[in-house]
């Protein structure tokens, strides 16, 4: 209950830090966002490319239309409320405008475009509601930085494919959208209120309800609701594991780390496997290499946590930084039994 | 970027270089590190952060960049002789202090363990005319959440302001006093201050004030070398006199000031003032067109990647107590285990 608490806390904390007072602060973050970029997410780019240089698209910068359908966030106020400014719409190239500090980490996941507009009460311009429509281009990239923003523990909305709710802000995935609706203070009303916004945009998005490779591979045995997670790139910070899912799994008192990518070929499924195995080597103690006709499985002692790998054909799967060796055994081998990858 | 501006930035880019290398090769040969209190041990050098007098690798694990999962890359950094840990409240969604916590009580070595963080959610700069009880209990409630998440009873050092953008947000007696709680109450061990934004200025009045333990700023060519910052704002003018964006793109392109820290880097020193570096390679220091032409000019055939060589630099900077680098994956953490036992060339 207390780390429930804590985590409504913390997410209460980070959409609090997102948003504002428009009639306070407003001029003074604009002048902030351009000045000053947060030191949270420095950006060094550790490509000799630019940060934004991978999301191939046009600049043409705050003011111009985006990829996504236009009109989206038009006529989005309730009875009583209106738009502060103009819908604004930001590229690969100007994000950093709107969310300096955390634009890199959409741009990972190959940000499209962000269109954006404040809401406020026309009788109390302190009562706001911001709306960031991210458009992420495909559906595995919505989710996956709404996967990776998600705050465990927080209660659970039926909004778009997934969502959750901080207080009076909403958060889902929908398509190729990730939706963020951050209302300011809290309370019944403007809890409502939000929610009423967020389910007017979240009925104007297009999706084609096709579930996500994950969610079809991962065995469903064990699995914590809500904790899978998509990483296009670095999963477990791991820099050969790219386009992975990863779920918590519970093992009696346990929460196991699990993961899967599907590679597109066996061959370069090998070759990943080899280098997880050369990590292991590295960092860690190789307990075990098995190989079968159907699988082969590397298990190692990373210096008091255990790391499983699996290899089947073109998938690679696994358990990450489990305390206990047999526990990690068990469940890799629990996962290759359950794998439900039927492309 | 045009042929034309294109070459008149490299060409005075390269007179302006070619008169500063003399100056650097000045400033650092054999190791000005070696000046540094520095020991080594399996490969790793450790420093000591000023008057805190915790022995601190000189390659920290910059945090913010770990993914939620990144479980991995923080118990591997701590295995390969990494002993301090730089992050904050808010880097990602505070998913990093979490998987900080959990690596650090499973490895049961949180007193071997040194972890800087900050008051990440909270803006100073909006409180200065708060009531002294409104600052405290939001850094607290900040400080509070992070020990909870970071899973210990107390921070070695504790950021806050973090990112300050003024002066003033230094002296706030507010801020000082509600520090000072925390430390007599255990919850914090020494106090640190960030920025980039004004950080000459707004260092050297935490150096003078004697308001800070550890200090964290910008340290790399373009803020220790003259020659080279001047470089980057002729460049910056040149971009932006043919009508470019001024250079880089990406967060914080051209627009963060490019300040002369070395005043406070000497000044830090004489009061003995741990120093954390950031950005040390960070492009909108030293743009992307640059790096081959510093490369090439002060360390001619150097064998380090750009970051190896650009944060080697930094460690050079024998006022510097850790340079804090930025991992993602193991990637970058083997990038960096190596630097103690690199020299620019190498």
């Amino acid at each position: 209950m207390l780390l429930l608490l804590m985590a409504g806390i913390g997410v209460a904390i980070y959409a609090k830090g997102q948003i504002y007072d428009p009639s306070l602060y407003r001029p003074e973050l604009t002048a902030l966002s351009k000045q000053a970029p947060t030191e949270a997410h420095p950006v060094e780019s550790r490509t000799d490319q630019p940060a934004s240089a991978g999301a191939q698209m046009p600049a043409p910068g705050v003011g111009t239309q985006p990829a996504s359908p236009p009109g989206l966030l038009d006529n989005l106020a309730p009875t009583g409320w209106k738009p502060l400014e103009n819908v604004t719409h930001f590229t690969a190239d100007t994000l950093y405008e709107k969310i300096d500090g955390r634009a890199e980490e959409y741009l990972d996941y190959k940000f499209v475009g962000l269109t954006c507009v404040s809401l406020v009460n026309a009788q109390d311009s302190k009562q706001f509601i911001d709306v960031y429509l991210y458009d992420m281009g495909q559906p595995a990239q919505a989710f996956g930085v709404f996967s990776v923003e998600r705050t465990e523990g927080l209660p659970a909305v039926t909004l778009g494919r997934e969502g959750y709710r901080a207080e009076a802000s909403y958060f889902f995935w929908k398509g190729r959208y990730y939706v963020q609706v951050l209302g300011s203070g809290k309370g019944a009303a403007i809890e409502q209120i939000g929610l009423n916004v967020a389910r007017t945009l979240e009925k104007r998005l297009k999706d084609d309800g096709k579930p996500l490779w994950g969610f079809k591979a991962l065995p469903e045995k064990d699995r914590i609701p809500g904790s899978i997670q998509y990483f296009v790139k670095d999963a477990m910070s791991l820099d050969f594991m790219k386009e992975t899912y990863i779920a918590l799994y519970r093992k009696g008192d346990a929460k196991v780390t699990a993961f899967l990518s599907k590679q597109p070929s066996g061959e370069t499924a090998a070759k990943t496997l080899a280098s997880y195995e050369g990590h292991m080597k590295k960092y860690g103690k190789v307990a075990e290499k098995r190989e079968t006709d159907a699988y082969t499985l590397i298990s190692a002692d990373m210096g008091g946590a255990f790391d499983v790998v699996f290899r089947k054909g073109n998938l690679i799967g696994g358990v990450s930084m489990v305390e206990d060796l047999s526990m990690a055994e068990k469940a890799a081998l629990d996962m290759l039994a359950g794998l439900r990858d039927k492309d | 970027m045009s042929k034309k501006k294109e070459g008149l930035t490299r060409r005075e880019f390269v007179q302006q270089v070619s008169l500063g290398v003399a100056a650097l090769a000045a400033a650092s040969p054999a190791q000005l590190a070696l000046s540094a209190v520095s020991t080594t041990n399996d490969g790793m050098n450790y420093r000591i952060l000023g008057r805190t007098n915790l022995k601190i690798s000189e390659v920290a694990l910059g945090a913010g960049s770990i993914s939620p999962s990144g479980a991995n890359l923080i118990r591997a950094a701590l295995s390969q002789g990494i002993n301090f840990i730089e992050t904050s409240s808010n880097y990602k969604n505070s998913h990093v202090e979490t998987a900080i916590g959990q690596v650090v009580k499973s490895m049961g070595n949180r007193d071997k363990v040194f972890i800087l963080t900050k008051a990440g959610n909270v803006e100073i700069g909006r409180m200065l005319d708060a009531p002294a009880s409104e600052v405290e209990k939001a850094v607290r409630a900040e400080l509070e959440a992070s020990l909870k998440r970071l899973q210990t009873d107390y921070v070695d050092v504790y950021t806050c302001p973090y990112m300050a953008f003024s002066p003033k947000e230094v002296t706030l007696p507010a801020v000082q006093e509600a520090l000072e709680k925390f430390k007599k109450e255990g919850k914090i061990r020494f106090k640190g201050l960030s920025s980039h934004s004004d950080y000459a200025n707004i260092c050297m009045t935490a150096i003078d004030g004697g308001y800070y333990d550890v200090l964290q700023f910008p340290v790399n060519f373009a803020t220790v070398l003259p020659h080279i910052r001047n470089a980057v704002l002729e460049a910056q003018k040149a971009e932006k006199s043919v009508g470019g964006s001024g250079g880089s793109k990406g967060e914080a392109g051209f627009e963060r000031p490019i300040m002369d820290v070395r005043e406070v880097l000497k000044a830090a020193q004489q009061k003995n003032i741990g120093v954390v570096a950031m950005k040390g390679a960070q492009e909108s220091f030293l743009p992307l067109s640059m790096r081959e032409q510093v490369k090439s000019e002060l360390a001619k055939d150097t064998k380090l990647s750009w970051h190896q060589f650009a944060y080697r630099f930094v460690l050079d900077q024998p006022q510097v107590s850790t340079v804090a680098i930025r991992m993602a994956n193991m990637a970058h953490l083997n990038e960096a285990l190596v630097l103690p036992q690199k020299t620019l060339k190498g």
